[in-house]
């Protein structure tokens, strides 16, 4: 009954459907912030993303979908900055590291060597 | 007396102004506040070349910002937008330093093929013992990224 109100009134342009695409991209954009560590890099922004996508499930089962969207299209922008957060520290650190070897000298260097990051 | 026949001016002085005020460009603070974000990336030159997709996005954002007639919905979109901004600052930090990384990494090898240190890896490093063994040219002068 509810549904067919829904779909009613959003024929009507008064109400927006269920959010369901903007839920889903921004939990991908949490998820993957999770896998690339964004706890260790940028906890606050990943902190705020799962806030926000988790009032923003909240708000679809009260059927408040206009705050649903909005909510969940904060979720996804602080997911994705939380992972671009976490790119660029890890690329600085590799610069640091390269830099620290530059300061090294050469006969000591490969004792360490094994310590490098991934570079890609 | 003269209250009585000032009374009409003012009254349509507020209704002009109540008016203007409905058509003028709306300005809240968070409005305000991504309208600078955007300004100020939008005038960093390091953001501009290293992440105009990102930057493009957030222009977008701001756009459908001021476009809204939903005060919830235009409060959020100023927000989305500050974020996106900070996005593009990220990648582009990302991109700066990745570049670095690389030149790093090209002077370390050929320093070591120059000093037969620990034997060339690439081509490029062939000339083992050319020149004495000394840190890869003072290039290395840029700081990582920041703005």
């Amino acid at each position: 009954m509810a549904l067919a109100w829904a779909t009613l009134l959003a024929a009507g342009g008064c109400a927006h459907p269920p959010p369901t695409a903007q839920v889903a991209t921004a939990s991908r954009a949490v998820r993957l912030a999770e896998s690339l560590r964004a706890e260790s890099y940028s906890p606050m922004d990943l902190r705020l993303a799962r806030e926000e996508l988790d009032r923003a499930e909240r708000a679809v089962r009260d059927e408040d979908y206009d705050r649903a969207r909005r909510l969940a299209e904060q979720a996804s922008v602080d997911a994705e900055l939380a992972a671009a957060k976490v790119r660029s520290e890890k690329a600085r650190a590799r610069v640091a590291h390269l830099r620290r070897r530059i300061q090294t000298p050469p006969d000591d260097r490969g004792a360490r060597s094994s310590n490098e990051p991934t570079s890609r | 007396m003269t209250r009585v026949r000032e009374c009409p001016g003012i009254a349509g002085l507020i209704i002009v102004s109540v008016a203007a005020l409905g058509c003028a460009p709306r300005s809240t603070a968070a409005l305000e506040r991504a309208r600078a974000a955007y300004r100020d990336a939008s005038r960093d030159q390091q953001v501009t070349e290293n992440a105009p997709l990102a930057l493009q996005d957030a222009k977008q954002t701001l756009e459908k910002a001021e476009r809204s007639l939903d005060e919830k919905d235009t409060t959020s979109l100023a927000y989305v937008v500050e974020r996106k901004v900070e996005i593009a600052k990220a990648n582009a930090e990302e991109r700066v330093a990745e570049r670095l990384a690389r030149r790093l990494s090209r002077e370390q090898a050929r320093a070591r093929g120059e000093c037969g240190g620990r034997g060339p890896r690439s081509g490029t490093a062939r000339r083992s013992g050319a020149r004495p063994c000394q840190p890869p040219d003072g290039q290395v002068d840029a700081r990582p990224a920041r703005p």
